[in-house]
């Protein structure tokens, strides 16, 4: 099909232009993906969105993944989707990003719909991008400490919520405190890094604090 | 900070003293808002010079709890998602699963599949077109377009006992075989809907009041709704083609005849017309699809996917084995990546799947169509009338639940 060789041909593409900056490429079930140098993040992007003969113009999607304790030289991932309208197919483009101090360029400069992405992305993984015009949080209340979807979250939250777990409202002794934060229970900080080493325990497990 | 920041944009912009401008909260719980949306705007006069939205009143951290739910169990999360038209959400996490297991379903699943999600296309489609009727003061459409609603909702609740949160269909195939009378049922369903639409076209569609109301309302150009990520209907409404059925199909979408209707302006009737006749293509793949039914299993051969009929499990040995093993181990895919998308009644839903070989997604991402075209909204209303703004809200079909996640 020629679908599968344009994908190809993208690649061989993407290898001749960019070399060393691209450390993986390849098709993952039926998208052509590139595992990228975190130098090139804006580069590769604005590349693919000017070039003449790929037009990469459809902004499809930013989000990024957390391998906790997978990787030695990184822990995130930052996964970029875009769409070729003329060619009609698809790319993945991934990026390394360290644990320590998370940082990318921003893709807001060609991609008006990168913004908020973005900004979701630094809400609930906690990378920031360097660049964006309203690096703030987009989902969770700015307040709100932490980032939920790094892997060494507690599925439950870091702190107990205004609403214990059991707590009838109308119940006078047993009202909760609004606005007071009260203190973490230390059990519930550590999650196992892997959720399938323990099967699914950490849903069901109960500790009969209700 | 950000307040005084804007204010002096503003006022450099536009030459205006920002402390003239009126500052408006539109929503979070406004009835014309239709969801938990904020739009905080400036207003000079009836004009809108600045808006900020906000989002998160209905944020429920659905991908964090997908990291500990099975595979199935992801079902339920994606039922509350667009909530209009749940089953469209099923499918397209089904559909994701099976890519990431390698699991090709019978042709009757793909069959009843496309049906489902035409209904589901329809049902949203009614409500969305009616909602534009009411936000601009005509009421009369919107009832007898619920009325169809409803009636769809009684096949629903016979498909899967539901009416709002589905959870259709199992990864592998459907949940349940087919009800007898679900042919009968889809047919007799969409006997009166032409006519309805037909009507629905009278009262609205050349009616001088809602045409002004509605065109050159908050207009979108072609390349940059392909750099905001648009989707669906409010893309093809810009006169961009590009349709999942078409451009990547799946569930036997190849097999149908169909058109996709395309706008030229991208304002608020363009996306009106294209929704209202996309549904009219709708029922050309429900005809096509209910024509067609072929018979067979309803669901892949896949023991140690699928969960075996309950009365196998205390005669057959195998059955008893592939039961425990799904419910204490988990349908464990292999490990790999993998990004499926569905074209959702508002655009392309997508899902992004990690998976290291766990029986929980290691990462799961729901690309969904509304956080990318809402985010235009800022662009889209500014320079309008405040009245346009509600327009505007309606007719891109903005569901917080499906924003938010």
């Amino acid at each position: 099909m020629s679908g599968e060789a344009l994908k190809l041909e993208l690649l061989d593409d993407l290898r001749s232009q960019f070399g060393e900056g691209i450390t993986w490429s390849g098709m993952l079930y039926d998208m052509p993906t590139v595992c990228i140098r975190r130098n090139i993040h804006l580069q590769i992007v604005d590349w693919l969105k000017s070039s003449e003969k790929w037009h990469f113009n459809h902004f499809i999607d930013i989000t990024a993944v957390d391998y906790f304790k997978q990787h030695e030289e990184y822990r995130y991932e930052v996964v970029v989707h875009l769409r070729s309208h003329s060619k009609n197919i698809k790319v993945r483009i991934k990026t390394p990003v360290p644990g320590e101090k998370p940082e990318l360029p921003t893709l807001t400069t060609l991609f008006a719909g990168a913004s908020w992405s973005e900004r979701e992305v630094f809400d609930l993984m906690g990378i920031r991008f360097k660049g964006h015009p309203r690096m703030t949080r987009v989902l969770s209340p700015d307040d709100f400490e932490g980032h939920p979807l790094r892997k060494d979250f507690p599925v439950k939250g870091k702190h107990r919520g205004s609403f214990p777990r059991g707590t009838v409202i109308s119940n006078k002794r047993r009202e909760p405190v609004v606005g007071k934060k009260t203190k973490p229970d230390p059990l519930d900080h550590m999650m196992p890094t892997t959720v399938w080493e323990q099967q699914r325990a950490p849903m069901r497990e109960e500790k009969g604090d209700a | 900070m950000l307040k005084q920041v804007i204010d002096r944009e503003i006022a450099r912009e536009s030459q205006i003293d920002s402390r003239d401008l009126y500052d408006l909260n539109l929503g979070p719980s406004h009835p014309a808002t239709h969801g938990i949306l904020e739009n905080r705007v400036k207003l000079d006069g009836e004009r809108i010079v600045k808006c900020e939205a906000h989002i998160g009143y209905c944020h429920r951290s659905f991908e964090k709890l997908a990291e500990h739910y099975s595979y199935n169990q992801v079902l339920t999360i994606t039922d509350r998602m667009n909530y209009v038209s749940a089953m469209a959400n099923n499918i397209g996490w089904t559909l994701a699963a099976e890519k990431l297991l390698g699991i090709e379903v019978p042709k009757l699943v793909q069959y009843v599949r496309v049906i489902m999600f035409e209904l589901n296309r329809i049902i949203d489609h009614l409500i969305c077109t009616g909602v534009i009727g009411v936000d601009c003061g005509a009421y009369t459409g919107f009832l007898y377009f619920m009325e169809q609603r409803e009636r769809a909702y009684d096949i629903i609740q016979k498909m899967t006992g539901a009416r709002l949160t589905t959870t259709f269909g199992r990864v592998g195939g459907l949940d349940r075989p087919l009800y007898n009378e679900f042919k009968q049922d889809i047919i007799e369903w969409m006997r009166p809907l032409p006519k309805v639409i037909k009507e629905f076209h009278t009262l609205l569609t050349r009616n001088r009041i809602f045409i002004e109301r509605l065109r050159d309302v908050s207009p979108m150009d072609r390349d940059r709704a392909l750099e905001y990520g648009f989707s669906g209907p409010n893309l093809r409404a810009t006169g961009v083609e590009y349709d999942v059925r078409k451009a990547d199909p799946y569930s036997s979408y190849g097999d149908f005849d169909f058109n996709i209707p395309l706008g030229s302006n991208g304002d608020a009737y363009d996306r009106y017309m294209v929704r209202m006749l996309e549904m009219e293509e709708s029922m050309k793949i429900i005809h096509q699809a209910i024509e067609n039914l072929p018979d067979g299993p309803y669901h892949a051969d896949v023991p140690e996917v699928y969960l075996p009929e309950k009365k196998h499990l205390y005669s057959n040995m195998e059955a008893m084995i592939y039961h425990f093993k799904i419910i204490m181990h988990g349908i464990r895919p292999p490990v790999g990546e993998v990004y499926q998308a569905v074209e959702s009644p508002n655009g392309e839903l997508g899902f992004y799947c990690v998976s290291d070989g766990g029986p929980n997604p290691y990462r799961l991402h729901f690309r969904s169509p509304c956080f990318y075209f809402y985010q235009a909204i800022e662009e889209m209303i500014e320079g309008g009338l405040l009245a346009d703004a509600i327009m505007t809200m309606s007719s891109i079909n903005v569901i917080a639940g499906e924003l938010e996640r």
